[in-house]
């Protein structure tokens, strides 16, 4: 397995409220399935994945998986640093946690890069499919929401397994491609090392998780 | 401590006979040896079981004695032993054998009055939802609680009996309670662990009771190789509703009285978390500097992930039958357990010092093995050892700190 040399090193936040799916969908997304431990999230946990991305362009993404419980604040908010993308999610049978979205974007905007690249998702759509009652959230509402925001948007299922690699993926190209197009512009070099983030010990270290090969 | 180490212990002739029915310790010579399991228990194994079970058997039992007998951990095969240890040593059950009946019966009253004043009319069958807990009178901090509670208890599954409805309803009015009798903390994200946990004693207990009871099967299933009692969700519905109710009272007390020193751990940012953790930073920067400076350069100090380790008292670490070894030694130990609790958390991170720092240059691999530490291979040995490294370490800094303190 040949390792691969990523482009940019892309860090990524996931965030919204408790019981969501984030560590649902973070799982599905790195590991093909559900977690094995179930839980609440403590504070904050990582995984990273490279990937090759559709429209051309190898990403490392070091992604993070955030509390969404207030009390955990502190110690997640302190990740937002440096992230050039986030996913915002939601339940889409739960309104509140929809409602906070708002909050959510917020919070981005205190503690995140300037130029987030964010993604919304309404989670948990396998339930809505077998019983639309449950519903509380609508497709057109979300995307009205995400339209105005500048947010992309898509609603998805950790369970069932709809749109995960979607979501990740298109975010990560959305944010390439800000990227690239920032760099082609002028002085390539140096931009590239103050926009995006890297890892300050080994900037260029080597994948073993390969994508392409 | 010397106790502990000399392990000296009186001896009775014969057990007096408990007073609480439903407590009643199976006789060792019974059991342990008619017992489909009985060729796993060492000789020692069974010594330890019979001193125990004789100092239960006292009149007055001698709680010191308990508890460094306890220190050397419960044996699996009874999980009686354990519930009874634990409700003493925390200070549940009275030790006065005389009294005990009558106390506990009170403090389970109390506290069913105190839950059914919050769901008056919450029978145990029924779907714990938003929409039959919550009423309009609650405040938003309570209403706020609930709803988190409801989300928690889905997703805590230390067995496969906590998916019964029973328990699921169990432990979401514990929590409610726990939540409405200590405001200054609330309900926080971890305590559905701990109560949990007790619970998984207490449920292993009654059914281990009624499949001794019933002919055919001798006792709880034991997974020999886990080590770990198999908890049917069918076997929850076996247990009668007045059982139920005991459980989750004690449930409560327990974990009122195992929280009792760890306040601070859930109150506002959570100092006593923060405390816990300094405290393990100061063992392994002794113990190990190399070690933490390497986390250092990797960014990812012992603050990031011990915070999990303290919140949720391990729970997260190992699974629940790891666990219970690990309770058992900071149940019966001495000092309390914010005092204790940095040794374990240092030696655990100690043991895995040489392949963290075989992570050279490699940060990510740090962080991917730290946040899932692989103790899903450990066998009891590794639990053994790990308790008695921190134990050592507690040795070697804890009863000459003010030594070291300038
Ligand atoms: N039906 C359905 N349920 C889901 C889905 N994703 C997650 N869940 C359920 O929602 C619960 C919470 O999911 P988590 O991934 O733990 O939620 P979280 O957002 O990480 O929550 P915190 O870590 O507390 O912030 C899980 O126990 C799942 O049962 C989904 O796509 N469909
Ligand atoms: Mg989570």
């Amino acid at each position: 397995m040949a390792d691969p040399e990523y482009d940019y090193l892309l860090k990524i936040i996931l965030i919204g409220d408790a019981g969501v799916g984030k560590t649902f969908l973070l799982s599905r997304y790195i590991n093909e399935e559900l977690p094995r431990k179930k839980g609440p999230t403590i504070g904050v946990e990582f995984a990273t994945k490279s990937i090759c991305l559709a429209n051309g362009g190898v990403v490392k993404a070091q992604i993070w998986d955030t509390a969404g419980t207030e009390r955990f604040k502190a110690i997640t908010s302190a990740h937002y640093r440096k992230s050039v993308g986030a996913l915002v999610v939601y339940d889409v049978t739960v309104r509140d946690t929809f409602l906070h979205v708002k909050k959510w974007l917020d919070e981005l905007r205190e503690h995140g890069e300037p130029g987030i690249v964010v993604t919304l998702v309404g989670n948990k759509v396998d339930l809505v499919k077998d019983d639309p009652s449950l519903r509380q959230v609508t497709t057109e509402e979300a995307q009205k929401f995400a339209t105005k925001n500048d947010l992309l948007f898509e609603e998805s299922s950790a369970i069932e397994d709809i749109n995960v690699k979607l979501i990740f993926e298109n975010l990560l190209q959305k944010v390439y491609d800000v990227k690239s197009s920032e760099f082609t512009d002028e002085k390539y070099n140096e931009k590239k090392k103050r926009l995006v983030y890297q890892d300050p010990s080994k900037p260029q270290s080597k994948d073993s998780s390969s994508c392409c090969n | 401590m010397l106790e502990r180490i000399k392990g000296v212990f009186s001896k009775k002739k014969k057990p007096v006979e408990k007073k609480l029915e439903e407590d009643k310790i199976p006789e060792p010579e019974d059991d342990l040896n008619t017992s489909s399991t009985s060729q796993t228990f060492s000789n020692s194994e069974k010594r330890h079981y019979q001193k125990l079970c004789l100092l239960l058997s006292e009149p007055m039992i001698d709680l010191k004695k308990l508890r460094s007998e306890a220190w050397y951990g419960i044996p699996m095969c009874y999980p009686q032993i354990r519930s009874i240890v634990w409700k003493l040593l925390l200070g549940y059950y009275s030790p006065n054998q005389e009294f005990q009946e009558s106390s506990i019966s009170r403090k389970r009253e109390e506290y069913i009055d105190c839950s059914r004043s919050y769901f008056p009319n919450l029978a145990y069958s029924e779907d714990l939802t938003e929409t039959n807990l919550i009423s309009e009178d609650m405040s938003i901090y309570e209403v706020d609680s609930f709803k988190q509670i409801i989300i928690d208890v889905k997703r805590t599954h230390p067995g496969e009996a906590f998916s019964s409805k029973i328990s699921k309803s169990m432990l979401t009015r514990i929590l409610f309670v726990w939540a409405f009798k200590h405001p200054a903390s609330g309900y926080v994200q971890g305590i559905n662990d701990l109560a949990a946990t007790f619970m998984y004693i207490f449920l292993a207990e009654e059914i281990d009771r009624i499949n001794r009871e019933s002919e055919g099967r001798k006792s709880v299933d034991i997974d020999l190789e886990h080590n770990a009692y198999d908890l049917k969700l069918e076997d929850v519905d076996l247990i009668e509703e007045e059982k139920i109710q005991h459980i989750e009272a004690d449930t409560y007390w327990c974990l009122e009285n195992f929280l009792e020193t760890l306040q601070e751990n859930y109150t506002e940012h959570q100092p006593g978390v923060h405390k816990i953790i300094a405290r393990t930073e100061q063992i392994v920067m002794k113990k190990d500097k190399e070690l933490m400076e390497f986390l250092e350069a990797a960014d990812y100090v012992p603050s990031k992930f011990v915070y999990r380790w303290v919140n949720n008292i391990l729970s997260r670490e190992f699974n629940v039958q790891q666990l219970i070894m690990i309770w058992d030694k900071i149940i019966a130990e001495e000092e309390d357990i914010t005092t204790y609790l940095p040794y374990v958390c240092a030696a655990l991170l100690l043991k895995f010092s040489d392949c963290i720092k075989s992570y050279a240059e490699r940060p990510e691999e740090v962080i991917l093995l730290i946040q899932d530490l692989p103790t899903r291979e450990w066998g009891n040995e590794d639990i053994k050892v790990l308790m008695a490294e921190s134990y050592q370490l507690q040795c070697l800094y804890e009863f000459n700190s003010h030594l070291e303190e300038k």
